[in-house]
């Protein structure tokens, strides 16, 4: 599924410079970067608008050329038919045609893959299912709300069954229980062995899912590691437990802060807006 | 079937798809029908020539307003697929350019043969409508006049029961009932006597209006090939100039006859749309040949072979 060395994507000194009329260097939008993705990763492409993500996608997809580097995607360069047949992509914005129907779309792209026959009609019912769109299958993408294209986009980015997978904002538009099964979709993926590498700027889903995440910045990769380590603060812990009665309480703050020397902060845990808002619509009665 | 020519057929068929559900496509294909059938009914002045300029007429609307749907149709399947990145998705499959830009060209060429289907029944419905002798034709006018409700309340029909999309339907059934009409009208006089088929019909209009598909079809090519770098104001006004620039070709290498090798460049460059104007040929009883209809064609595949090649080149290098 992968390559020998388990590298999906493998980038050495990747650099894209953009030239004007005159070909006279206008901006460069990645500056040497070196990435190094492995099979089964779910990989998190972080960065402020402007930063180099999208065009290091596309250069992943073959959109565009590297000015220099070295870039080799599923042990191939990116341009190369046969990698495309092996990947899936979604991309920021749904760029879906608007007088067509969900099931157009899909029985289209699926054709572009060269599915046929029952195959290519288990793999656009299955995913029209799965991305919960089957209420809206023969309407024209036109008159879908954002969040119903997302869900459009991302079941023909899976067509194909493929070993890696390139999602831009996979959650932009979505409401936070479409939100939670397309990250449950991911991380089931990933458990399969597939690749998948995602820009966005919700840091929140990329803490979720991800397992390791680089930070872009004016085209450099600023940081990179597991979410793990980035998110870790090794001289500081928290410690969880039922609410003791206040005496006890400042007993224990103040023995700590006596071994410490540092007062510790207390707090309530609280649940996340996310939590809260799926268990109050999943037990609403109306919910079907 | 190949994976390659099933990836093709999805890319052309798709594209002509979607070029038919466009209202723009429905509005210019009506409109150029509305033209042509009405304007022999508007000829005020009766100089014996009313059939000649019914004809002409049409002819030249089939040209116009098929250059502008050639154009529109080329940056509205290419080009607006490049700027709203429709193409990003199409190019993370494994297809290649030459098969996406030959398939686009496909699509609008098939949506030209169509066009050009229904302008030469109009045309030919034109010509029997002309008044002769200061009288109309009212049978054919009742037909005309019936066609709307003909067409339009079953495609409405079908969309509120079946939700079939109502622009595409429409069209196929003008069309349809175009040739119904162009059918019944042969086998009619202007009375409504029943006469040898096709005996009040005007057949040389057909390979006449089949000399303009070639045109169109060449005009085509030129228009993708614009559309893959610019859009559609554009590549339809630089379309426009090179229709009026190839109908006065000779006049204008004319010009340059004192140099030469510029009137041969010109010459060269400019597509040479004076051999697909048919209104002169059939003026006087005159008729198109099979040769003259074959030598536009090799001219136009040769010219738009050329075209598309250096369109390709321009689309190849483009970066999304």
């Amino acid at each position: 599924m992968g390559t020998q060395n388990g590298l999906v994507i493998e980038a050495r000194k990747l650099t894209k410079i953009f030239r004007d009329f005159w070909h006279r260097p206008k901006v460069t939008a990645v500056h040497g970067i070196d990435l190094e993705i492995r099979q089964g990763e779910i990989f998190g492409l972080l960065g402020p608008n402007g930063s180099g993500k999208s065009t290091t996608l596309k250069m992943i997809l073959g959109l565009l050329h590297p000015s220099s580097g070295d870039l080799t995607v599923l042990g191939k360069p990116p341009h190369d038919v046969a990698v495309k047949a092996r990947m899936g992509f979604m991309p920021e914005e749904s760029y879906l045609y608007k007088y067509l129907t969900a099931v157009e779309i899909l029985n289209f792209y699926a054709n572009l893959y060269g599915l046929s026959g029952s195959l290519k009609k288990e793999r656009v019912e299955g995913l029209i299912t799965q991305v919960g769109l089957t209420a809206a299958r023969n309407r024209p993408i036109g008159e879908f709300s954002k969040g119903m294209a997302r869900r459009v986009g991302l079941a023909q980015c899976l067509l194909n069954d493929p070993d890696l997978i390139l999602l831009d904002e996979p959650t932009s538009g979505l409401d936070p229980i479409a939100c939670r099964e397309v990250k449950d979709l991911l991380l089931g993926l990933a458990k399969r062995g597939k690749t998948i590498l995602i820009c966005s700027h919700h840091l929140a889903d990329m803490q979720d899912i991800c397992d390791r995440v680089a930070i872009l910045l004016n085209g450099d990769i600023c940081t990179q590691g597991t979410v793990q380590d980035l998110l870790i603060n090794p001289d500081t812990l928290r410690l969880s437990l039922p609410a003791p009665p206040r005496e006890t309480l400042s007993a224990i703050l103040d023995y700590i802060e006596q071994e410490t020397g540092r007062r510790p902060v207390v707090d309530h845990t609280g649940r996340t807006l996310e939590s809260v808002f799926i268990e109050t619509v999943t037990r609403h009665p109306s919910t079907p | 079937m190949t994976i390659g020519f099933k990836q093709f057929i999805a890319l052309a068929g798709l594209a002509l798809t979607d070029l038919f559900r466009q209202p723009a496509t429905f509005l210019l294909v009506l409109t150029n029908i509305a033209c042509t059938i009405l304007v022999p009914l508007c000829i005020s002045h009766q100089l014996g020539q009313q059939t000649h300029l019914a004809v002409d007429s049409a002819l030249a609307f089939e040209f116009v307003f098929g250059l502008i749907l050639a154009g529109y149709a080329a940056c509205s399947t290419l080009h607006n697929e490049c700027r709203s990145g429709t193409i990003l998705i199409i190019f993370s499959k494994p297809v290649g350019r030459l098969m996406f830009f030959l398939a686009k060209f496909t699509a609008v060429a098939l949506l030209l043969a169509f066009f050009v289907y229904c302008s030469s029944m109009a045309t030919l419905l034109a010509e029997r409508l002309a008044p002769r002798n200061f009288e109309f034709d009212m049978l054919g006018i009742k037909l005309i006049l019936a066609s709307p409700f003909v067409v339009f309340i079953p495609a409405g029909l079908l969309n509120f029961r079946t939700h079939r999309s109502f622009v595409p339907t429409s069209l196929f059934f003008y069309a349809l009932t175009l040739t119904a009409m162009v059918l019944i009208l042969s086998t009619l006089d202007r009375e409504g006597q029943r006469v040898a088929f096709g005996s009040m019909v005007d057949w040389r209009i057909l390979p006449a209006c089949l000399l303009e598909g070639i045109a169109l079809l060449l005009l085509a090519a030129i228009a993708i090939s614009l559309a893959s770098r610019l859009a559609a104001p554009a590549t339809v006004t630089l379309l426009l100039f090179l229709l009026f620039a190839g109908l006065v070709s000779d006049h204008l290498a004319g010009l340059l006859a004192s140099v030469p090798t510029a009137g041969f460049v010109l010459k060269m460059i400019l597509p040479d749309l004076q051999s697909f104007w048919p209104a002169d040929k059939l003026s006087d009883s005159g008729a198109l040949s099979g040769a003259m209809i074959g030598h536009a064609a090799v001219y136009a595949t040769a010219y738009g072979m050329g075209v598309l090649c250096l369109g390709y080149t321009a689309f190849r290098e483009k970066q999304f």
